[in-house]
Order: C-alpha cells, then sequence, then structure tokens
C-alpha cells in the first residue's frame, strides 16, 4: 500500500517532467541564464569556469601534491583523469546541493501566487549543475581520449550512458529531497554547507580508498556520495566496471531516492505556501 | 447559513440551477500551524506528539459561485479574504473541508507579482503565462495585448524593478487576465494603477464578466464590489459574516467600517432603523417597485434615541395602528425596556450567517459605548449613527413641493433633512449634510455635495459667513434645493449624511449608505448622458 504510494509519486513526477517539459525547458533555460547573463563574457562563462577549475586541480594535485596512482585497470590513464572523473562529479553534486536548497525557499512569492507543478522549481535549478558537468565531462572524454587512444573513446561509449542513468535520477532525488526539508527545517542549509565544504576530502577524490588507513576507511563507504564516484572512476580511469559492488549499491540508492525523494515532495508540496 | 445562500442565489437571475457551480466551497477551514522552531517540526514529525500552537483563520465557510456570476469579497484586514482566495486558487491546502472548481483557474494573489524583479517585463509575462499554463504559441500570440492593455509597450524589455509599483501591478493584472481562464480569483489588484488603468481594467473585468467567466475578487472599494459584482460576502474574523445582493453587503459593511473608525476616534458609533420616508431599496427582497405615494407618511422618530435602544419598525408595507404608535411622542424609557425582548440585534437575517449574530445587551447601547447594534427587520433600511445628532427626517420633494421620489429634468430638486441634537452641549460646529447621487446600473458616482466645503471661489467668498453655517440649535432642517435638476432621465441611489460644517470634519454623525433611491423622467429628447449642462446657444453671422 505505502509502496503503491511511492511509485505512484514517482510516476507523476516523471509525467509532471514530460507534460511541462517546455515549461520546464524555459524556466531551466532561464535558470542558466541568471546565472551568466549581465557578465560581460556571458556566453564563454560555462565554458571558462570548469575548464580553468580543472587545469587548478591538475596543477595543484599532479605537481604540488603528487596523487599515489594506484595501478590503472585496461586503460593507460593517469592521476589527472582519476582526479578529473571524482571531482566533475562531486562538483555536480555539491553544486545540486547547495542550489536546491533555495529552491523552494527562494520563490515562496511565485508559489503564494500561481498555481503550477512545483516540482518544476527544484528540476529546474539542476540546469546550471548539469551544463557545468556537461561541459566538464566533454574536456575529460577529450583528456582520456587524447591520454589513452581510442581505446578510451569505446569504453565511454557504453559507460558514459550507463552513469548518466545513475547520475541523472539521483540529483533528481536529491534535489527534491533537499528543497522540501529545508522549506521545514530552515538550519539544513547550514549542514549541507558544511557537507559540501568538507566533501571533497572525506570522498575518494583525491587519493584511492586503499591509501587511506584502514582505522578511518569506514569514513568513505558512509557517504552515498562515494559508490556514485567510484563508478564515475570506474569508466574514466578504470576504463571497465571494476568494483561491481559499487554499481550495485549506486542503483539501489539511486532508485531510493528518487522515489522517496518523489513521494516526499508531493507529500509535502501543499504546505509549502503556509511555511513560506 | 447554506439555507441562506441557497435562498439568496435562487433570487438572482444570474444564475443557472442546472449548471454545477463554478466554485464551490464547503466547508472549508484553515489553521495555521505555528511552530515556535523549525526543529519542532521534525520533532512533531518524528515522535506525533504536538509541538504547535494553532490559529484559525477561516471557520467552517460555504458558499459557492455560479458560472458567469462575480461575486466580491470585502472585509477587514486580516479577516481571512486572502486566505480565503488562495485556497480557492490552489496555492494554499484548507486544514478541513473541500474546494470544488470546475474550470482553468487564473489568479493574481496577494499584492506581490510573482514576478522576478531581475527579469525583463517581457521575460515575466512570457515566463508567469507559461507557468499559468499556456503554451508558447499561445504566450506569443497574446503577448502584444498583454503589453498593449498593460500600457508599457516603451519599457516592456526593461527590467521589472525599474518599474514603479502601479506599473508592476498592471503588468500583472494584464498577465492573469490574458490566459482564457473560466475562472477568475483576484486580490485587490483593481485598486492598482492609476484611474486610468482602473478604469480600463474595471473595463476589461465587466467584459470577462459577459464572457461567462467566473470571478471571485477582493476589495476594500464597496464601490467596485457594487459595480461589478452581483452578490458579494463578507468575511468576518474567518467566517461569513453576510452573504447577499452587493448592495446590502457593501451597505453594511460600510456602516461597520464608519463605526470602527467613529470607534478609532473615541466616539461611538452604532448602526439603527431609520424612519423611511421613501419608498425602500428592494434588491434583496425582489421588491416590485411601488408606488411612493403611500409611503410618504412623515417620517417619525421611532424610539428615545439617547438610551440606544432600538425598537424595530414595521415593514412600511404595514401600515395602521403601527405608524399611527409611531407618530406619537417617543417612548419612554421603561416603554421601550418594556419591549426590549423584540429588540434583535443583527443584520438582515435572509443573509446573516447565523451562527454570528452581533448580539449586545440592549442596554448596554447608550450613548457612550458603541458596538454594532442593527434591528431587525428585512426591509428596514438601516443608518449608522453616532448618538450625537439624529436625523429625525429625510424627505426629497419636487416642483410644487410635493413629497415625492420621482422628478423631472429641469425642474426642481429639493432635499429636506431634519436633525436634531442629542449632545448636551451644543457643539462649536453647526451641523452640515453631504449628499452622494450614484446611477443605479452601475453605481457611477453621478453628483456628490455638501454643506461643509467651499466648492468654488466665488462659493468661498461667501462661505465662511453663509447663514447655514452660522446657525447651531437644538434642531433644525437643512434643505438642499437644486434648480434646475440637470440629471437626465434614470435611476439614482441617494446617500446621505449629517456632520459638523466645517472643511476637514469628514466624520458622520449619521449616515445612510445607498438607502434612498429616486427616478428622473426625462423631459424632452432624450440622450444617453448623465447630465444636461445649462447652455446657451447663440448662432450669428460672422462679424
Amino acid at each position: 500500500m505505502i509502496l503503491a504510494a511511492y511509485g505512484r509519486s514517482a510516476v507523476d513526477l516523471v509525467r509532471v517532467m514530460v507534460t511541462h517539459r517546455r515549461l520546464l525547458q524555459a524556466l531551466a533555460g532561464r535558470d542558466v541564464r541568471d546565472e551568466y547573463v549581465g557578465h560581460g563574457l556571458a556566453v564563454a562563462w560555462p565554458v571558462i569556469q570548469p575548464l580553468f577549475m580543472m587545469l587548478i586541480y591538475w596543477f595543484c594535485f599532479t605537481k604540488i601534491f603528487p596523487t599515489k596512482v594506484q595501478a590503472g585497470g585496461r586503460l593507460p590513464t593517469d592521476a589527472t583523469i582519476y582526479l578529473l572523473s571524482g571531482i566533475i562529479p562531486w562538483i555536480v553534486l555539491s553544486q545540486v546541493m547547495s542550489r536546491s536548497l533555495a529552491s523552494v525557499v527562494g520563490n515562496g512569492s511565485i508559489i503564494k501566487q500561481i498555481m503550477f507543478p512545483l516540482e518544476l522549481l527544484p528540476l529546474k535549478v539542476l540546469a546550471t549543475p548539469l551544463l557545468y558537468g556537461g561541459v566538464s565531462v566533454a574536456f575529460l572524454i577529450c583528456y582520456g581520449v587524447y591520454q589513452a587512444g581510442w581505446e578510451a573513446a569505446l569504453v565511454y561509449l557504453w559507460g558514459l550512458p550507463l552513469l548518466l542513468a545513475l547520475s541523472l535520477p539521483l540529483i533528481v532525488g536529491l534535489s527534491l529531497i533537499l528543497s522540501t526539508l529545508q522549506v521545514f527545517l530552515r538550519d539544513f542549509r547550514e549542514l549541507v554547507i558544511i557537507f559540501v565544504n568538507v566533501g571533497i576530502f572525506i570522498h575518494p577524490i583525491l587519493y584511492f580508498p586503499d591509501a587511506v588507513p584502514a582505522a578511518v576507511r569506514p569514513i568513505i563507504f558512509l557517504s552515498p556520495f562515494s559508490y556514485l564516484l567510484f563508478c564515475w572512476q570506474d569508466i574514466f580511469y578504470f576504463g571497465a566496471i571494476a568494483r561491481p559492488w559499487a554499481w550495485e549499491v549506486t542503483a539501489a540508492l539511486v532508485a531510493l531516492m528518487f522515489v522517496f525523494g518523489a513521494r516526499l515532495f508531493a507529500g509535502a508540496k501543499p504546505y509549502f505556501a503556509d511555511f513560506l | 447559513m447554506s439555507d441562506a445562500a441557497v435562498r439568496v442565489a435562487s433570487e438572482l437571475p444570474l444564475t443557472d440551477s442546472a449548471a454545477p457551480p463554478a466554485i464551490r466551497v464547503d466547508r472549508v477551514s484553515k489553521v495555521y500551524k505555528i511552530y515556535d522552531r523549525p526543529l519542532d517540526i521534525l520533532k512533531e514529525a518524528l515522535t506525533g506528539r504536538v509541538y504547535h500552537r494553532e490559529k484559525p483563520v477561516l471557520k467552517d465557510i460555504s458558499f459557492s459561485v455560479e458560472r458567469g456570476e462575480i461575486v466580491g469579497v470585502v472585509g477587514r484586514n486580516g479577516a481571512g479574504k486572502s486566505t480565503l482566495l488562495k485556497l480557492i486558487a490552489g496555492t494554499l491546502s484548507p486544514s478541513s473541508g473541500s474546494v470544488f472548481l470546475d474550470g482553468r483557474v487564473s489568479a493574481i494573489l496577494e499584492l506581490g507579482t510573482g514576478f522576478n524583479p531581475q527579469y525583463s517585463g517581457r521575460e515575466n509575462v512570457i515566463l508567469s503565462a507559461q507557468m499559468r499554463g499556456l503554451s508558447e504559441a499561445q504566450v506569443r500570440e497574446k503577448f502584444g495585448d498583454i503589453v498593449a492593455f498593460a500600457g508599457l509597450e516603451d519599457v516592456i524589455d526593461e527590467p521589472f524593478h525599474t518599474y514603479s509599483s502601479g506599473m508592476q501591478a498592471r503588468l500583472a493584472f494584464a498577465a492573469a487576465v490574458a490566459v482564457d481562464a473560466d475562472i477568475l480569483i483576484i486580490d485587490e489588484a483593481l485598486a492598482a494603477g492609476d484611474a486610468r488603468f482602473a478604469a480600463r481594467s474595471l473595463n476589461r473585468m465587466r467584459q470577462i464578466c459577459q464572457s461567462g467567466v467566473s470571478a471571485l475578487f477582493v476589495s476594500h472599494q464597496t464601490y467596485q464590489v457594487m459595480q461589478l459584482c452581483s452578490r458579494a460576502i463578507w468575511i468576518d474574523d474567518g467566517q461569513i459574516r453576510m452573504e447577499g445582493p452587493s448592495v446590502d453587503v457593501a451597505r453594511a459593511y460600510e456602516y461597520e467600517m464608519h463605526e470602527l473608525i467613529a470607534r478609532d476616534q473615541g466616539r461611538s458609533g452604532r448602526v439603527v432603523a431609520v424612519p423611511r420616508p421613501l419608498r425602500p431599496l428592494a434588491v434583496s427582497a425582489g421588491m416590485a417597485r411601488e408606488d411612493g405615494a403611500e409611503q410618504l407618511e412623515p417620517a417619525t422618530p421611532e424610539r428615545e434615541a439617547t438610551d440606544g435602544i432600538v425598537v424595530p419598525l414595521p415593514a412600511p408595507e404595514e401600515p395602521g395602528p403601527t405608524s399611527a404608535q409611531l407618530l406619537g411622542p417617543p417612548s419612554s424609557p421603561v416603554a421601550a425596556e418594556a419591549r426590549e425582548e423584540e429588540v434583535i440585534f443583527g443584520y438582515s437575517e435572509a443573509v446573516l450567517a447565523p451562527e454570528r449574530p452581533t448580539r449586545e445587551p440592549a442596554s448596554d447601547g447608550g450613548g457612550g459605548e458603541g458596538g454594532a447594534v442593527a434591528v431587525e427587520g428585512r426591509d428596514l433600511p438601516r443608518r449608522f449613527t453616532t448618538g450625537r445628532y439624529r436625523i429625525v427626517d429625510i424627505a426629497f420633494f419636487d416642483q410644487h413641493d410635493r413629497k415625492t421620489e420621482t422628478f423631472r429634468f429641469n425642474e426642481v430638486l429639493k432635499l429636506q433633512v431634519s436633525y436634531e441634537c442629542l449632545m448636551p452641549e451644543l457643539p462649536e460646529f453647526s451641523c452640515g449634510l453631504a449628499v452622494a447621487f450614484n446611477r443605479t446600473s452601475d453605481f457611477e458616482a453621478v453628483m456628490y455635495f455638501n454643506t461643509n466645503y467651499p466648492h468654488s471661489d466665488n462659493e468661498l467668498q461667501r462661505y465662511f459667513d453663509a447663514d447655514y453655517r452660522k446657525y447651531v440649535g437644538r434642531s433644525g432642517i437643512i434643505e438642499a434645493r437644486i434648480e434646475p435638476l440637470q440629471l437626465r432621465a434614470g435611476e439614482y441611489y441617494v446617500s446621505l449624511g449629517i456632520l459638523p460644517n466645517h472643511p476637514g470634519q469628514h466624520e458622520f454623525y449619521e449616515y445612510l449608505h445607498c438607502e434612498y433611491r429616486i427616478s428622473v423622467i426625462g423631459n424632452g429628447f432624450d440622450e444617453p448622458s448623465v447630465f444636461y449642462p445649462m447652455v446657451s446657444w447663440t448662432n450669428r453671422p460672422p462679424t
């Protein structure tokens, strides 16, 4: 019975996304433009930003503090690829987290004013992180092919759709959950910001899990997001599904977050206007 | 209450009982939960214990709006009007009860527009129209009309925050009404903008109303409610205080506003029955227009004014002994007390929600203390009074000094108001009179005249020495003689009140809101205007 309600919410969410895709597109486009419009190099920023970020990380963590590289898998990859394949999804995740917090709370006037599918609010804020992620992944693909040759391209061909099939529903669920909780728990934001700030260190991004002392290693496995990062690293660094358990955990997590997020949001949205 | 609602609805010719109502609000209540700390929400969700206080905003509201019907909602700030509209628009959910809507809804809620201040007007219109359910193609098609209606063609590409608040409201209104909704919900939006836009939006509302759209709108301006709405609902303290023809509701609401203003200024004000020298307004009862002649009995005080006890007057359709009794001397306090059980307070029972009578002890209404007091009797005119002066009689006379409510264009209309002072000491200023005429068809204000302001330079020269400002006495008669009457044929509501006869004094001693209705009969060629100027013509060869 309860499961049916969860299932129905998830189906409804998909239906909203499909029926209102034009509006979602308009809102998302508006969201991206808000991020960059009015800046002198408006159109260039979505490209410059990730490129600059990648250069910094590449420089810091390969030239200044070289990462101890674990033996690669099938592909002749390097530390840079390891770093980027973890940091790109993490940056997207952290942008999704911080942006989704305000997506409902920051739109009180519209919510009280116009009757429309409120799901569009946490969905539209995904546009900017996704654009950022898309550009970054494009760079990563270029670098991977440059580094590992056309064999890598073949891996990306099947690996990337898999990664997207996991990552996209995950960020949708994540955004729905965070945007809802923020309405009722205003302190929630501070916790998320702390998590986002320390995230780059507690997740296996700058190091390999094996390099961490066994005593603190469980911390890595506590964060649900570590498993998604493992998947990205599997494809881009190892060139294969090197850690199948990570994929299984991620798949379960994605399903859970998407369905729970849909249900939570659907259950809470009638009360949004009361609390804004 | 539902009984009353049904009765009122059945009296309105507009309603079509076969079709389901466009809006049906069924026993809706809204309680805001107030949590002291955000964490309490989590605690309550987890433990099931109650960690909030409840603030009821709406209590068990039921009404319906028929297709094509325009219903006004009046009420004081904080009465729950906006919450009600939000519940109907769907941006809030009721705590209990349900709202049924039949058709697409478009709403302008709150004074905010829901527009993003950073976006240009164009982007806001497009986005908000899309959010209200229009497709891109539809938006493109209507865009020109929206902008033209708002009159913002020149600035439509500038950021929204650079607009004045009037411009913002205009654009929001234009965007909201452009959505071809079946149900329109408008909160205070007509008050926005300058006079030109107000007229334009009023016009648009009329068009929309005629196109079969149902609408519910909140306004503090009761004239707007009367102009646009066939029916009105008065929300007070989260409940329906009164529901019925908009004239009746607006009048009752106006009176209460006067009363509250009076109370704020340390005076008391009440609403009481008034002797009726003229044919009554019969909007709610649907009374046929009668020949006024028999009703022109001189009105007489029916009560001891100072003791605050009000006694219902018999309806004027019942002549005979009761009238004779009333013509006698004012009842003594004892007699009045003896009749206490006859006193029923509250507005006309046909429209008053029974669970909310403004009942006050009869002996408590005396001079100093205020409180809404009204006399039962569904067709009795009522008036607002402060108990300081009293209108004893109101009478209209024609050319030949006959009492009448029917006048001829270009002849004489004479209005006589006799008053008496109820205060132990006479006030500094004499007693003045203010009169307003409104066309019955649309409540257009046709003329307004009063004794307490000079109205031209010419009048100003004589004003401060004028006889009508000098006389201060225990009782008197103010006469306003209009000659010639320049109003064209038509029906007009007359509102009038007595007040201190000095510029800047606006607070009525007594006030009657649209209680009288006069007819003007054409005289000569019929023209579709309200007013005919006194023209002198010449036609001569050029010099």
